[in-house]
C-alpha cells in the first residue's frame, strides 16, 4: 500500500455524521474542557473559596470577642493578600502557556517553558508559606506576650532572652517547611510530571536530526 | 479535517467527542484574533493540532494507557458504502501506531499541503520534514504488510 495512491480515498474520507448547526450551537454553549481552562477554572474556585472562608472569618475577628483578638483578623488579612499576588502570578503564568494559533512547536516549547515556571513557583511560593506564617504568628505571639507577660522557655517579651524563641521559631520553620516542599513536589510531578515528560519527547521527536 | 484530526488523536469515541467539541471551542474563540497573517487552513490545521497534542492527558489515573491497535476502530462514522473502506481502515489503524509528531506530518501530506505550509503549521524545518516523511512511509509500508 504506496501512501500517495491513498491521497484520493482520505481526501473522500469525511466521516458522514456531520455536525449539525444545532449540535455547534450546543458544543459552543459548553465550557471548554481543556486542560489550561480547568487549570483557571481550579484556580478561580480556590480564590472564591479564599474570599468567602477568610471574609467571614476577618468579620467574625473583627467584631466578636470586644475586639480582642483583631490582630488575628490582621493576620489572615496579610495572607489574603499574599494569596492575591499569588493568584495573580498563577493566572498570568496560565494565560501565558497556550498559544493554539502558534505553530505547533513553538506552542509546545512555550507550554513546557511556563509549565515548568509555573512549578518553581507553586514550590517556592508553597514552601515560603511556612516561614511567613511563623513570622506573622510570632509577631501575633509577641503582642500578647507584651500584653499578658509569663515566664519560661517561651517567654520573648522584652525583659527575657530573644534567642531561645527566635531559634525555635527558626527550628519549627525549617521542620515544617521542609516535609512541604517535598509533599508539593510529589504532588505537582503527579500532576504534572507525566506531561512535562511527554512535552519533552514531543520536543525531541520534534527537533532537527 | 476535525474529525480526521479526531479520529487520529482520540483512543476513545468520548476522546474523539471532547476533542472534537474543544477543537471547535478553540476555533471559536480564536477566530477573532486570526489576521490572514497565514492562510485560513494554516491556521485551521495549528489550532486542530495544538489542540489535540499539546492537551494535557485528563483521566489518566482512571485510565490506563490502551494501545490504539487493540482498539476496535470506528468505521462505522464512515460511509459504509466507500469501496475503498478496507484500505482507509488499513491506513488508520498503521496511522494510529506513529508518534503524535508523525501523525500530523502524515495527515497534513495526506491532505496534499506543500511542505512549505506544513512548516508553517509544525514549526519544523522542510528539509526535516522531507527526511521525517521518508521514513514515516517506510514505516508505513511496514506496518501495512504485517
Amino acid at each position: 500500500m504506496e501512501l500517495d495512491e491513498l491521497k484520493e480515498i482520505w481526501k473522500n474520507s469525511e466521516p458522514s455524521s456531520q455536525k449539525a448547526d444545532e449540535q455547534l450551537k450546543e458544543l459552543l454553549g459548553k465550557t471548554s474542557a481543556g486542560p489550561i481552562r480547568r487549570m483557571k477554572r481550579n484556580l478561580l474556585y480556590e480564590l472564591i473559596a479564599i474570599i468567602v472562608s477568610y471574609s467571614i472569618t476577618i468579620v467574625y475577628y473583627f467584631s466578636a470577642f470586644q475586639g480582642k483578638l483583631i490582630i488575628i483578623a490582621w493576620f489572615m488579612i496579610t495572607i489574603a493578600l499574599s494569596f492575591f499576588v499569588y493568584y495573580y502570578r498563577k493566572n498570568k503564568l496560565l494565560n501565558e502557556m497556550e498559544c493554539v494559533t502558534c505553530m505547533v512547536k513553538s506552542n509546545l516549547e512555550m507550554q513546557l517553558k511556563t509549565l515548568e515556571k509555573y512549578i518553581r513557583f507553586y514550590l517556592f511560593s508553597g514552601m515560603l508559606v511556612v516561614p511567613i506564617s511563623m513570622a506573622i504568628f510570632a509577631w501575633i505571639y509577641y503582642q500578647g506576650m507584651t500584653r499578658f507577660p509569663i515566664t519560661g522557655w517561651l517567654d520573648i517579651s522584652t525583659t527575657g532572652s530573644p534567642w531561645k524563641p527566635a531559634l525555635l521559631w527558626i527550628l519549627a520553620s525549617i521542620i515544617l517547611s521542609v516535609p512541604i516542599w517535598f509533599m508539593n513536589k510529589w504532588y505537582l510531578n503527579k500532576l504534572y510530571g507525566k506531561h512535562i515528560v511527554h512535552l519533552k519527547k514531543i520536543l525531541q521527536e520534534m527537533s532537527d536530526d | 479535517m476535525i474529525h480526521k484530526v479526531c479520529n487520529l488523536y482520540g483512543h476513545t469515541p468520548h476522546e474523539r467527542e471532547d476533542l472534537f467539541q474543544e477543537i471547535v471551542v478553540q476555533l471559536w474563540k480564536g477566530y477573532s484574533r486570526f489576521r490572514g497573517e497565514a492562510k485560513f487552513s494554516t491556521w485551521l490545521y495549528r489550532v486542530a493540532l495544538n489542540t489535540a497534542i499539546s492537551g494535557l492527558r485528563k483521566k489518566e489515573k482512571n485510565i490506563a494507557y490502551v494501545d490504539p491497535s487493540i482498539l476496535p476502530a470506528t468505521f462505522h462514522d464512515f460511509n459504509d458504502n466507500n469501496p475503498d473502506q478496507e484500505q482507509l481502515q488499513q491506513l488508520y489503524e498503521a496511522i494510529r501506531k506513529l508518534n503524535e509528531i508523525d501523525r500530523a506530518i502524515v495527515m497534513l501530506y495526506l491532505e496534499d499541503r506543500s511542505y512549505e505550509e506544513m512548516e508553517e503549521v509544525l514549526g519544523i524545518t522542510q528539509n526535516n520534514l522531507r527526511v521525517k516523511m521518508n521514513r514515516i512511509k517506510e514505516k508505513l509500508r511496514k506496518l501495512t504488510n504485517q
